[in-house]
């Protein structure tokens, strides 16, 4: 899962919005509320980086697609390649969608698909 | 809505030269008053043959029993005796400091006479201190109290936390939750302010002993605060330091008597400069008057207000760069920020207030909450959110807080690699690899550092720890995970283990060089088995020192210019000053011998009674005198601090104002 993905917000969204998703979220998990120390470290770490290094990880983010993408085998409808991050072969089913994400099921690292 | 018949918890702002304890209750916090009437109490504890006094009595202590009279622990605590700011007082407090064998600061006293010096840990004085607040709020809500929020200073690292707690642990409490004050008073704030609206609040926090400085973003019940910094040895205290220099200097001009070496002087000359620099805040000059200073010589001079800045600038001048630094490490503007809201006593000083208002381009400051209450009150909000109040305020209120100081392990270079940086929210993990530095190297030291600096030496070590049995390898081959943990209280725990063997010496917590937990878990029993006995040694000696205080107070009258005896009455009072003396020294030995409740009631029934029959004789000559100056004879009121007399008026012993009789002014 990615930091988006972590507080639930638009890639594209601002940093207002940023901010305050990050603290709807850490009011639920901060162990003051009764909940969890390592879920709350989680949320400030993405939170961290998207305030302060967001085009470096928005580059990296990308970086990552590609370099998947370049690894990409398709044939028909479906769709083979290595994850990136863990090693785990995956083979996807195409179908008629045209963006998809993708998931690994070794690791869970996702990707977005594009049919160009 | 029927109140949650659930134990409270309470707050507890333990500052350097005041504490004060609160609670939430009813919907509202409720500042706790002592057993004086007073919200706040002195951070003083003394040793006097039988025991120690803590508070009110403890502080009447400070001119006549300097040596054994401990204020300023929270400036020792968590210290070694080797650290520069420790070095730098050492010789300006009357007590004495030692150190352990660990380099750790300790204070020396005189128990009892011609044996030799028994030695405490600043925890342990702080301990004692917070026993009273939580005997105090005991009182107050009618059970003993375990759990409690303390507060310490934003900018008080590692050691200074655990320390601090563990002095918590000493006094018999659950320690909840340590929090940055600045942030406490933040919440007092915002439970008044209940506002919605996002804005960004600055806390502007100059206590006794300590300067913080807290930037937060909140609304709609959220606290988060966006970055700290300060100065943990910059306060009112300092300000009295360079007012006793000041004096110091203008007496010997004035007398040529030097009095720089006689403890029990400058510690007149102290307590005068407290109240100078009160009467300077509302007053543009002031006398200041202290008789009989040293061999038979007044200090006698006149102090204006902007004399009184002159002297104070070295110390106003520290105040601004960590505000700019808040700033730029939130990358705010100061012209975004909406509120400055002004904490701690020495924000009384209407030049401070001056300074901060130029500084935010003449911005109206936020006096609204109470300077000496806010921290307590907000350390009270935590304890009912940690408590799990289900009332709806607190219900919606949340606090986010950061690590004040970067953290990070040294590297082969002497550099500092940072692992958590300063200003990151917490509670916050985080993990770095290191790869070894040499080959067929076998041990690797982890050296723990805090501070902002590129090299470890000039940051403060926290710690360290190794890991042996390494495999022999080439250089870098092989790696340890280290992980950082801060949990809320702001406190670390770090551990690293060997990748390519795991099982070896994984997990090692870094000794942080506070106390070890076998000497707490024995300073927690000591404490504890002596639960009965404290109570009843507390009594009888708050009772000495208040008899003993009124019969100074007879003296001080006595001398007193303004107050003309005649020769009658004037034989009565030395009469009555003899068997004031005698009185005094009988309850003393009397006093050795109660050890049961049942034997303190009847002492507390003489002590009274003693203090009854002296007053049937004074009573009426000083109030004769004082009528004739046009004065006002206010009895035992005129000394703070007496004990309440069963027998007599709730009223008459419990005083409104915070007047703290010492005559040394008029």
């Amino acid at each position: 899962m990615n930091y988006y993905e972590l507080l639930e917000v638009d890639e594209k969204c601002s940093n207002e919005i940023i901010k305050k998703a990050f603290l709807q979220k850490i009011r639920q998990c901060h162990p003051d509320k009764q909940g969890e120390a390592k879920k709350a470290s989680e949320l400030i770490e993405a939170y961290k980086v998207l305030t302060n290094f967001r085009v470096q990880y928005d580059e990296t983010l990308k970086q990552q697609f590609k370099q998947c993408f370049d690894k990409l085998i398709v044939t028909c409808n479906t769709v083979k390649y290595q994850c990136e991050q863990c090693g785990e072969e995956n083979e996807i089913d195409l179908d008629e969608q045209i963006n998809i994400i993708v998931e690994c099921t070794g690791c869970n690292l996702r990707l977005q698909i594009y049919q160009q | 809505m029927v109140e949650s018949t659930k134990k409270k918890a309470i707050g507890i702002d333990l500052g350097t030269t005041y504490s004060c304890v609160a609670v939430y209750q009813n919907n509202r916090v409720e500042m706790i008053p002592n057993d004086q009437g007073f919200t706040i109490t002195p951070s003083i504890v003394s040793f006097i043959e039988g025991g120690a006094a803590v508070g009110n009595a403890a502080q009447m202590q400070l001119v006549k029993n300097p040596k054994n009279t401990i204020f300023d622990a929270k400036r020792l605590i968590g210290k070694l005796m080797s650290d520069q700011s420790i070095q730098k007082v050492k010789g300006l407090l009357p007590f004495e400091l030692a150190r352990d064998q660990e380099d750790r600061v300790t204070i020396k006293v005189e128990e009892k006479k011609d044996q030799p010096k028994s030695t405490y840990y600043p925890e342990q004085i702080s301990a004692m201190i917070l026993k009273e607040m939580k005997r105090i709020a005991g009182i107050y809500l009618g059970y003993e109290v375990t759990d409690a929020v303390i507060t310490v200073p934003a900018y008080f690292n590692q050691k200074q936390r655990t320390a601090t707690q563990d002095a918590g642990k000493i006094a018999g409490l659950n320690v909840l939750r340590i929090i940055n004050e600045p942030t406490a008073a933040s919440l007092a704030f915002e439970l008044e302010a209940q506002s919605a609206e996002d804005r960004y609040i600055l806390i502007f926090d100059f206590g006794g002993g300590t300067f913080d400085v807290s930037l937060l973003s909140v609304g709609d019940g959220n606290n988060q605060v966006l970055a700290t910094n300060g100065d943990t040895h910059l306060g009112g205290l300092d300000i009295d330091t360079k007012l006793v220099e000041y004096f110091v200097v203008e007496f010997k001009k004035a007398t040529g008597i030097d009095v720089s070496m006689e403890q029990q002087a400058l510690n007149r000359i102290r307590t005068t400069c407290e109240k100078v620099k009160r009467i300077l805040s509302t007053e543009t000059e002031t006398d200041v008057t202290i008789q009989n200073l040293s061999t038979g010589k007044d200090l006698d001079m006149k102090l204006s207000r902007a004399k009184f800045v002159d002297l104070i600038n070295p110390i106003l001048k520290r105040l601004l760069p960590p505000i700019e630094d808040v700033l730029k490490d939130a990358n705010i503007s100061k012209n975004q920020v909406q509120e400055v809201i002004m904490v701690g006593g020495s924000t009384k000083i209407p030049r401070v207030r001056e300074l901060i208002k130029d500084f935010f381009g003449g911005k109206i400051l936020n006096h609204s909450i109470n300077p000496d209450e806010a921290v307590a009150a907000g350390a009270a909000i935590q304890a009912a959110i940690l408590n799990g109040d289900q009332s709806k305020q607190i219900k919606d209120f949340f606090l986010l807080d950061v690590v004040p100081l970067s953290l990070g392990v040294a590297i082969s270079t002497g550099g500092m690699e940072t692992v958590i940086k300063r200003n990151t929210p917490i509670p916050f993990e985080a993990k770095k690899g290191f790869k070894t530095a040499s080959d067929n190297q076998t041990a690797a030291e982890f050296k723990v550092y805090e501070g902002e600096r590129p090299l470890v030496k000039d940051n403060y070590l926290l710690g360290d720890f190794e890991i042996t049995n390494i495999k022999k390898a080439p250089k870098g081959e092989i790696t340890f995970d280290c992980k950082f943990d801060i949990d809320a209280n702001g406190i670390l725990t770090v551990s690293a283990y060997d990748e390519k063997n795991p099982h070896n010496q994984n997990k090692i917590t870094v000794n942080t060089k506070t106390l070890p937990q076998k000497k707490i878990d024995e300073l927690i029993k000591q404490s504890q088995d002596n639960k009965e006995l404290d109570a009843v040694t507390k009594t009888v000696l708050d009772a000495i020192i208040s008899f003993e205080y009124f019969c100074d107070l007879l003296k001080k009258k006595f001398k007193d210019r303004r107050l003309k005896f005649t020769p009658q009455e004037k034989k009565q009072m030395v009469t009555s000053f003899q068997q004031g003396d005698k009185i005094a020294k009988v309850l003393k030995d009397y006093g050795k011998t109660v050890v049961g409740l049942q034997n303190l009631s009847r002492y507390m029934e003489r002590y009274h009674q003693e203090l009854r029959d002296l007053e049937a004789i004074v009573n009426p000559i000083l109030e004769r005198v004082h009528v004739a100056a046009g004065l006002q004879w206010r009895g035992r009121k005129e000394c703070a601090g007496l004990l309440e007399d069963p027998k007599e008026d709730q009223e008459l012993s419990k005083t409104q104002t915070c007047q703290h009789f010492d005559g040394d002014l008029d």
